[in-house]
C-alpha cells in the first residue's frame, strides 16, 4: 500500500464534509419564511414521529407495499454504516478484521441488496424512466465500496483497493444523490415539523366523551 | 381544435405563444416561492419510486406520468437546471433540464392534470419530501404566465371579481338567507329563530362554500339548526361568506392571500371572536394554515372548523343527539385538506359516534386516506375530467367495501366528486355532510 493512501482518504473526507456543509449553507441561503399560523400540535413530537414510527412498515404504506425493496434498503444502509465504521477502524488501527464472521454477516447481504436495487432500477420500466446517470453511479460506487470492504475483511490485504474506493466514494457523495446522507435528515425534520405543527403527526389522542 | 376539450386547445395556443421573457418570469416566480425548506426537498429525492402506489392516479393508470416521483422529477430537474451550480455544470449527470416549451407542457399535464395536491405521496416518501408543496410552487410559476387550466382560472377570477366563486349576486345571497330563516323557523317551530347577517360582537362568524347556497341550501340550514339548538351567538357576513379559495390550487399566492383576507376584514369589521369555516376541505387548509403565510400575519382570532365547534357542543352538553334517528349504516370520507393537511382527524368521528347508530370506517382512513379525486382544482378543470373519474376508482372501491348506505364527508368538493363517482361506479349511496347528520339527530328542547 502506498503510504499516502490513508491521507488521501482523509483529504477526501474533508472535501466531502466541506462540500456538504457548503450545500447546506447554500440551501439555507434560500431564506427562511417565518410561520404565522398558530400551531395546534407538538412540533417536537411530529419530528420524533417522522424519524421513528412514521418510517415503519405498519405505519407507512409505501414501505409495506414495497417490503422487499424497503428491507433491501435497510440492509444496504446498515451495511454501509458498518463498512464506514470498518474503514475508520482500519485507518486508526491499521489492523484488518481477520475475517470476522459478524462483519461478513452484515456486509455480504448489504452488497447483495445493492445489486438487487441496481437490477431493479435497470429492469423495472418505470424505475428506469425516472432514473438519471447519477442513480446508477451512486449505487455502483456504494456497492463497489461494500465489495472492497468485504474483500479486505476476507483477505486482510486489500488495503489499497479499500482506500482508493473509499476516496472515490467520498469525493462523489456531494456530486450526486448520496448527499441524502445529510438531506434525508434535513427533509425528514422539515416534514415532521410540518405535520407536527398541524397536529397530523403523531396521531391525536381520541377525544373522551366527557362533558 | 380539440372539440372534446377546448381548454386543451386554448392552453396549447398559449404555450405556443410563450416568449423567453415569459419563461424567465415563470422561473423568477418559481425561485421566489422557494425558501430553504423547498430547496432542501429539491435536493433530496433519490428516485426510489416507493411513492408510486400512494397516488390514486398511479393506481388508476400505472403509467410513468402519474408517479409522484416523476411529477417531482419534473420540478427538481428544472430547479437543478437553473438554480443549482452542479446541475448547470453537469446537467447530464443529475438530469437537470431547462424550463422550455416541452417542460411547460409536461408540467401542465402532470402537475395540474394528474395531481390533486392531496399530500398522500409526501407521507409515504422514503425521504420525507413535501411533494405537494413543490408541485404547488410549480403551479404558481405556471399561473404567473397565464397557464392555469381555464376552468380553474375562471373559478379564481369569479371569486376575485364577484366576491364568491359561484358568482352569486348579493341580492340572491340575502334572499337565500331569508328563505332559509323561514325554513328554520318552521323546522324548529320558533318564530324567533334567526340566520343573522352582519351582526357585530358575536361569538362566531360562519362561512360557507357558495355551492351550498346555490345547490345544497339544506346543509346551511343544518348548521343554522345546530347553532340554534346550542343557543350560539353567530352571524353570516353579507359580503364575505365564501370559505373557498381556489388560489390554493392555482398556486397564485397573491390572489389566494387577497381572497382569504376578505374573511379577515369581515372578522375585524364585525368584531367576531372566532372565524368558523364550513365543511370545506381546501377552505379549511387555506384559511386555517396557508392564509396567515400568504398574508404574512398572525391572526388575532382563532380559526376553527365547524366540526371543532360541533364537537365542543356535544362535549359541553349544549346539544343533545339521538343517534337512532340516523339508523342507516354510515361511513366517513376524510378530505385530504381537512385531515392529512389540516389536522382535523378525530372530531368528525367523535361527532358521528354520537349522531349515527351504525358507523363504519373505510380502510385506509384518517391521514392515510385516499383522495376522492375532487381536490387540487380537479373539479373545475373539465379538460381532466375523465382522469378525475378514473382516479376516483380506488375511493369508490373503498366505499363499496364498507357496505354503507350513507357516505358522510365534511367537504363540498368531495361531495361533488362523490356524486359523480356514485353515478359512474353505481355505488347507490346517499351522500351527506356531518352537519346534516347532526341536524337530523338533534333533540330540540
Amino acid at each position: 500500500m502506498a503510504p499516502y493512501l490513508p491521507y488521501a482518504v482523509l483529504a477526501s473526507l474533508i472535501v466531502c464534509v466541506t462540500a456538504l456543509a457548503v450545500m447546506v449553507l447554500r440551501t439555507r441561503a434560500f431564506g427562511k419564511k417565518p410561520l404565522h399560523a398558530a400551531p395546534v400540535g407538538a412540533i417536537t413530537r411530529g419530528i420524533v414521529f417522522a424519524f421513528g414510527t412514521g418510517m415503519l412498515p405498519w405505519e407507512k404504506e409505501s414501505a409495506r407495499r414495497h417490503l422487499t425493496t424497503y428491507l433491501a434498503g435497510i440492509v444496504y444502509h446498515f451495511g454501509l454504516f458498518t463498512a464506514a465504521g470498518y474503514v475508520l477502524w482500519r485507518l486508526l488501527s491499521g489492523i484488518p478484521s481477520g475475517g470476522s464472521a459478524l462483519l461478513l454477516a452484515l456486509l455480504l447481504p448489504a452488497a447483495a441488496a445493492g445489486v438487487f436495487l441496481l437490477l431493479k432500477r435497470i429492469f423495472v420500466r418505470n424505475m428506469r424512466r425516472i432514473s438519471v446517470p447519477d442513480d446508477y453511479i451512486s449505487n455502483l460506487l456504494v456497492t463497489l465500496f461494500l465489495a472492497a470492504v468485504v474483500t479486505d475483511v476476507v483477505s486482510g490485504a486489500f488495503t489499497t483497493g479499500l482506500y482508493v474506493t473509499t476516496s472515490l466514494l467520498l469525493l462523489y457523495i456531494p456530486l450526486g444523490k448520496i448527499r441524502h446522507c445529510v438531506f434525508f435528515f434535513y427533509a425528514r425534520y422539515l416534514l415532521g415539523r410540518f405535520y407536527g405543527r398541524r397536529g397530523t403527526w403523531p396521531k391525536p389522542a381520541l377525544h373522551e366523551d366527557t362533558p | 381544435m380539440n372539440t372534446a376539450y377546448p381548454a386543451l386547445t386554448i392552453l396549447e395556443e398559449k404555450i405556443g405563444q410563450l416568449t423567453e421573457q415569459d419563461l424567465e418570469k415563470a422561473l423568477q416566480v418559481f425561485r421566489h416561492s422557494l425558501a430553504h425548506e423547498a430547496s432542501a426537498y429539491l435536493n433530496s429525492c433519490v428516485h426510489c419510486g416507493l411513492c408510486d402506489e400512494s397516488c390514486h392516479y398511479f393506481l388508476a393508470y400505472g403509467d410513468l406520468e402519474s408517479m409522484p416521483a416523476y411529477k417531482l422529477k419534473l420540478v427538481t430537474d428544472v430547479f437543478k437546471g437553473h438554480f443549482s451550480r452542479l446541475g448547470r455544470t453537469l446537467p447530464g449527470l443529475v438530469g437537470a433540464r431547462k424550463l422550455d416549451h416541452a417542460m411547460i407542457r409536461a408540467w401542465l399535464d402532470s402537475l395540474f392534470g394528474r395531481c390533486s395536491l392531496c399530500g398522500r405521496c409526501s407521507i409515504n416518501c422514503s425521504i420525507g419530501i413535501n411533494i405537494t408543496q413543490l408541485i404547488r410552487a410549480a403551479r404558481g410559476a405556471l399561473a404567473a404566465i397565464g397557464l392555469v387550466p381555464p376552468g380553474l382560472q375562471s373559478t379564481v377570477d369569479t371569486a376575485m371579481q364577484k366576491g364568491n366563486n359561484m358568482g352569486i349576486p348579493r341580492e340572491d345571497w340575502l334572499e337565500t338567507v331569508e328563505w332559509l330563516e323561514e325554513e328554520l323557523r318552521a323546522e324548529v317551530d320558533d318564530p324567533q329563530a334567526r340566520l343573522p347577517l352582519d351582526e357585530s360582537g358575536v361569538n362566531l362568524l360562519y362561512t360557507i362554500n357558495p355551492r351550498e347556497a346555490m345547490f345544497f341550501p339544506l346543509s346551511i340550514l343544518a348548521a343554522a339548526k345546530i347553532f340554534y339548538a346550542a343557543k350560539e351567538s353567530w352571524t353570516f357576513s353579507r359580503d364575505n361568506y365564501d370559505v373557498t379559495n381556489y388560489g390554493l390550487y392555482s398556486g397564485d399566492d397573491a390572489v389566494a392571500g387577497t381572497l382569504s383576507n376578505r374573511l379577515v376584514e369581515s372578522m375585524n369589521a364585525l368584531q367576531a371572536r372566532t372565524l368558523v369555516l364550513a365543511e370545506c376541505g381546501h377552505g379549511f387548509n387555506s384559511n386555517r394554515w396557508e392564509a396567515p403565510e400568504w398574508l404574512s400575519k398572525h391572526y388575532p382570532f382563532p380559526v376553527k372548523s365547524v366540526l371543532e365547534i360541533v364537537a365542543d357542543y356535544i362535549r359541553a352538553g349544549r346539544i343533545r343527539l339521538d343517534p337512532s334517528r340516523n339508523a342507516k349504516t354510515v361511513t366517513l370520507h376524510d378530505p385530504c385538506n381537512l385531515v392529512r393537511l389540516g389536522g382535523i382527524i378525530e372530531e368528525q368521528r367523535f361527532i358521528l359516534r354520537h349522531a349515527v347508530a351504525d358507523f363504519v370506517e373505510m380502510t385506509p382512513n384518517r391521514e392515510k386516506n385516499y383522495c376522492c379525486g375532487g381536490g387540487g382544482g380537479q373539479l373545475a378543470m373539465t379538460n381532466f375530467a375523465e382522469r378525475r373519474l378514473e382516479a376516483g376508482r380506488i375511493k369508490a372501491e373503498q366505499v363499496r367495501a364498507t357496505g354503507a348506505d350513507v357516505l358522510v364527508t365534511p367537504c363540498h368538493n368531495c361531495i361533488d366528486q362523490f356524486m359523480e363517482l356514485n353515478k359512474h361506479y353505481q355505488l347507490g349511496i346517499e351522500i351527506k355532510t356531518v352537519c346534516e347528520m347532526v341536524a337530523e339527530a338533534l333533540v330540540l328542547p
